[in-house]
Order: structure tokens, then sequence, then C-alpha cells
């Protein structure tokens, strides 16, 4: 192995890959337990993540006598909504322990709405109230100065390019400073990935390459470097695509959720479970919209109709959105502009779909994967659909307090320097003697994956897919002349590894499945009872295995 | 360009340049108010504008990015949906 390609080396019991809301919270817990934690962001900590600029609502928890339903019933409920494709081990830690991660955060500064005294809980993704309203714009600038408070080292503006794995255990790192390229090797007895949700796969609604609802370099990069590391992945078949406000994609479905939603007849949607709460819906969206546009049932577009609403029902919305990520803009622009909640309708789109929220690293009830050591948490794992702020807060809580009783346990080994000089390889195919732009790269990738892995799918079409891809890493000789394009041009690598697991899994998944947003032409029955099971997939060379299991019931 | 910066009103901070999550500004020699040299990586997310202490930072939303809205009266019309329904 050559050192002097490395500007330094860090040890660490724990490292964590990405520090968004699940990183801080392994960090913060992983730190606790005693054990020398070094988190790793691409960005900067301070507003990096799905929740950089906001999240206002912590949802799927039990309060102690408040709620209605025990976390077990909200297991259940979840595992109905996802047709059954959960980890039920890892919503029951959500529901359980989400309240004691919401203690956490008020020790940090940040606010949950209370009327009368008491927590204020609404309805949105199950039956029976369970989502708490959160003051959660500035909740990564407070997690940030907290590992601060509790001097947790933490590195800026450096990508994970690849982990290191011996005999099964993960056993370091190698990460690039995206500003002056440097290279750090990490050496480590446990990592905690937590580098959320896969978005820039599918070709983008709107057209505009980088408009996405969380950043746009969250890649799943941790799914990328988990398939070179050979970890299993999961339910890679499915994707998730929600509805939002036309043009500006934001996230927080959820937040209008007093609305009604109506079609351009005016006519309120019939959602797929009549009468039950908002949230239901956005999970059938793609699939669901198109069957009922094709029958004759609602004309596009869909509005959100908020011109009946109380002025406290219409309160509640604006004050959600002025904490829910980028929202505040669309609140600004609407000032701006004239447009009123009490006067207007806001029209609708359903986004592009998105690997995360159910898909990912396979991991177990510990938040730990088939690797030894790598445990994992938020966005990047599979098993917790519809998750997001407050499954990565609970399971990074989770999986930071579990690396560190692994670290306890491990002793730190050597990369192996065969692998070490592979990344590097990997790293110098990028040159500004190339050719392709990353943002041609993407296109090109994004338009197989929109094309041949759209909404009908076929097992023709998936496998000319698979040879398109093939063709076209084969021919993409993607250009860096800086350390920002190869960190660009890394992140189309993970997309293009990703892509190749999705092609592999909707081809094994011979049904259609309304929960993957998967139907097959060639399959077309509706979720046939003997294909409720995990496909796991894994990469080995060049080649992607593929296998079956049951999904495990416990409650 | 998506975002813009009162050069005025800028002290040169460089929070901007550190919480933006794409990294889109740069600092460039001789000058404190950082260039929006990525303005296509700009997502419009506003960590920039919320975290300057000066305030002097604007976003600019591109055409394709404007939200739609349309008032209930034409909408009523064009739905033939009766404006008393609720």
């Amino acid at each position: 192995m050559s050192k002097k390609e490395f500007k330094q080396a860090k040890e660490a019991d724990v490292l964590v890959i990405g520090g968004g809301l699940g990183g801080c919270m392994a960090a913060l817990h992983a730190h606790r337990e005693g054990a020398r934690v070094l988190v790793v962001e691409k960005a900067n900590v301070r507003r990096s993540g799905g929740a950089g600029t906001g999240n206002d609502h912590f949802g799927g928890i039990v309060i102690p006598g408040l709620s209605q339903w025990a976390a077990e019933d909200l297991v259940r409920d979840h595992t109905e909504l996802a047709f059954g494709f959960v980890n039920q081990e890892l919503v029951y830690t959500m529901a359980s322990e989400g309240f004691d991660r919401v203690k956490d955060l008020e020790k940090m500064g940040i606010e949950f709405y209370k009327k009368d005294g008491k927590y204020y809980l609404f309805p949105q993704l199950h039956k029976v109230r369970s989502t708490l309203y959160m003051g959660g714009r500035d909740i990564k600038p407070k997690l940030a100065k907290e590992l601060q408070r509790q001097k947790i080292p933490v590195l800026n503006r450096t990508m994970v390019v690849d982990l290191l794995v011996r005999d099964n255990q993960v056993v370091g790192a190698i990460g690039m400073n995206t500003r002056d390229g440097s290279l750090t090797l990490f050496k480590t007895k446990s990592v905690v990935l937590t580098t959320g949700a896969c978005f820039r796969l599918f070709m983008n609604v709107t057209g505009v390459l980088m408009n996405t609802y969380y950043p746009p370099s969250s890649t799943g990069d941790g799914l990328g470097m988990a398939l070179r590391a050979g970890a299993t992945l999961t339910n890679m078949e499915g994707s998730n695509a929600i509805r939002g406000p036309k043009n500006l994609q934001r996230a927080g479905s959820g937040t209008y959720w007093p609305a009604k939603t109506v079609d351009a007849q005016g006519i309120p949607l019939d959602y797929p479970f009549p009468g039950e709460s908002y949230y239901r819906w956005p999970a059938f969206t793609a699939g669901w919209t198109r069957a009922r546009v094709q029958e004759g049932k609602i004309r596009l577009p869909v509005f959100r109709d908020t011109t009946s609403l109380s002025s406290e029902e219409i309160e509640f919305i604006e004050r959600g959105l002025r904490e829910e990520g980028g929202c505040w803009i669309l609140l600004e622009w609407m000032k701006k502009h004239g447009k009123n909640f009490r006067t207007h309708l806001m029209e609708d789109d359903t986004y592009e779909r998105r690997v995360s929220g159910g898909s990912g690293l396979f991991v177990n009830a510990q938040c730990q994967s088939t690797l030894s050591g790598l445990f994992a948490a938020g966005e990047v794992i599979a098993g917790l659909p519809w998750g997001a702020g407050p499954g990565a807060i609970t399971l990074g809580w989770k999986a930071g307090g579990n690396a560190a009783l692994h670290a306890q346990e491990t002793t730190t080994l050597e990369p192996l320097p065969d692998q070490v000089e592979n990344t590097l390889t990997r790293i110098k195919s990028h040159s500004s003697r190339e050719k392709d732009l990353w943002a041609d790269a993407n296109l090109a990738l994004q338009r197989i994956m929109s094309s041949y892995m759209g909404d009908i799918r076929s097992e023709e079409g998936l496998k000319i897919g698979l040879y398109r891809l093939e063709e076209l890493i084969g021919e993409w000789k993607i250009i860096a002349r800086n350390p920002h394009e190869m960190m660009r041009a890394l992140e189309i690598e993970n997309l293009s590894t990703i892509a190749k697991a999705c092609l592999t899994a909707a081809l094994e998944r011979r049904a259609s499945s309304r929960y993957h947003l998967h139907f097959r032409v060639d399959y077309p029955e509706w979720d046939p009872p003997e294909w409720k099971r995990w496909i796991l997939v894994r990469q080995r060379g060049d080649q992607i295995e593929v296998e079956h299991r049951p999904i495990e019931y416990k409650y | 360009m998506p975002v813009k910066i009162d050069s005025s009103r800028c002290t040169g901070c460089k929070l901007c340049v550190e919480s933006c999550p794409e990294d889109v500004f740069r600092l460039v020699p001789n000058s404190k108010v950082p260039r929006v040299a990525r303005p296509d990586e700009c997502f419009h997310c506003g960590a920039c504008v919320m975290d300057c202490p000066e305030q002097c930072i604007h976003l600019i939303l591109p055409l394709p990015l404007k939200p739609r809205f349309i008032e209930k009266k034409v909408f009523n019309e064009i739905s033939g949906r009766s404006p008393e329904k609720k």
C-alpha cells in the first residue's frame, strides 16, 4: 500500500459515516458508551442530510398516558400499511423509544408543540394520533452544537469512497476531502452507516437534475459502498414516490393533513382506505393514481384544497411549513406573489421515485448488517418505511450504542493493501483527461432507470435495462477536473452500482407488488401471498447474487 | 443565479460557504463576498439564507421551479365545481 497517497490516517472505535439526524444520534450514544467516535460528513453537519433545513414532525411514536395505542398496535398498523414488508422490531424500536429521544432533543433546545400543557399528537401515518409537532427548523445546527459541546470530532466535506473489510469484518474506510482532494485512511472497530436516501437515480419529473426534496448529494453512497463491501441489501425492487407541491420539490406531505385533496373536477379523492388518515395516500401515489386516472375516476392534476379550512387549521399548516425543510421558501413565495391558502388551491405533482424508506441495507433488530461491525440506521436501511426523521433519530441512537458495544469486543485490524489499492485505482480512473460530464452521465443513467424500471415492468424490459446499464458503464469516462467533480463522479458510480442491484431485484420479483410500486405486466396479479418475502441481493465480484427469505412477524 | 448576495451588506463571515450542502459557493481571492460558483447544483434548500447573520442572501426560484397555485374562483369555473360546495 502506498502510504504517501494518504494525507492522514485516523483511528476510531466507531466511525460514523454521514452526519445527518441518524449519524448525529449514533455519535452521541456511542460517545456516551465511552467509544472514541469520529463523524465523517460529505457536506457540513450544520445543514446536512434530509433534515438539513428542518423537520416539523416526529411520528409513529407512543407517549405513555397520552397515546390511544400501545407500541404493538402501531407496529401492526405499520405492517398492514406496508403490505407486510417491514422489519417489525425496527418499527417497535421507533414506536417504543421515540419518546425517550424526544426528551433528548428537548434538552438540546428543540421544542415540541403542546396544547393545554400536553404534548399535541396529530394523525399522520397511522389510524390514531401518533405524530408530534416539532420546532425543528434548526435541529441540525443544534445537533452539530451538541457534538461540539461533547467534543466529538467531525470531519466535514469528506466523502467516504469505500469501506475496507477483512474476513467479513469492517476494519476501515477511505475518505476524500471534496475541496482539496486529500485522502484519509480510517481504521476502525465498527462503522455506523447513516448516509441517507438515494436520490437522482430516476429522471426528475421537472426535468431539473438537482431539484430534489432532500439534498441532491444524497445519492445512496452508503448503499454503493455496502454493495462493494459485500453486504446484503433488500427491497431494492421497490421505490417510493411521494406527492408534493408542483415544481418546487419539497417533502413534508403530512404537514398538509387538514387539507382536502381534490382532482381537476374538484372531486375529493377517494383514498385507498376511505375515511382514514391522509398519510396512507403517498405510498400508493404512482401506481394507484395511474390506475385511477386510466379508469377515468381521477382527472389530473390534483390540488390541495385548503380554501374551506378553519383559521386554526391553516395556521397549523403554515406553522409546519416554517419548520419543515426548505418549505418556508414556499410560504415566502406565496406571500410575495399574493397567493394564500384561504383563497388559492395548491397544485400537486407526483415526484419521481427514490430508493429509500424501506429499501436498503438488510439489518437485524440491533441495526447490524450482514457484515460484522457494520451497523446502519436512517433511510439507508430496509424494513422501516416512512421512518424518515424519527426512524433516523431512534435507530441512529440504537445503532451508535450497539456499534460502541461491538467495538469493546474487537481489536483494530490493518486494512488489506489490495483493497486500498483498488479504491485508489477507482479514484484515479476519473481525471481531467476524460470526456463525459458527471451531469450527462447522471442523465444517461436516469434514462435507463426510468425507461426500464418505471411504472410498467417486464422480464424482457428489465433484462434490456441491465444490458443498457452494462453498456453505459462500459462506455462512460467521467471527467473530474477538481475534487468537487471527483465527488460527483463517485456519486454517479454509486448510483450505477445501486441501479444494478435494483434491476436485478426487480427481475427476481416475479409478481406485482403494491408496496414496491412494482407492476410486472408479465405477472399482473397484485400481491400473491407466496411473494410476501424479502428478496436479498449482494454483490460478489461483478455479479449480483439473489436470495429469498421469509419475513418474520413477532407482533 | 439561484442565489444573490447583497455585496454591500455581506461582511464576509463565510457561514453560507460552510453551510451549503451542495458546496455551491466558492471563496475568491481579494473579495470578501463568496461567489455562486455552481448555480446548477443549488436545490433551493435555503440553508444559506437561514444562516446568514446579515440576512443579505436572497433566493431566486428559476421558472421551472415556481410553485403553481390557482384562485378558488378560477378553479371552480374550470372544474365545474359549485362554489357553495365545500
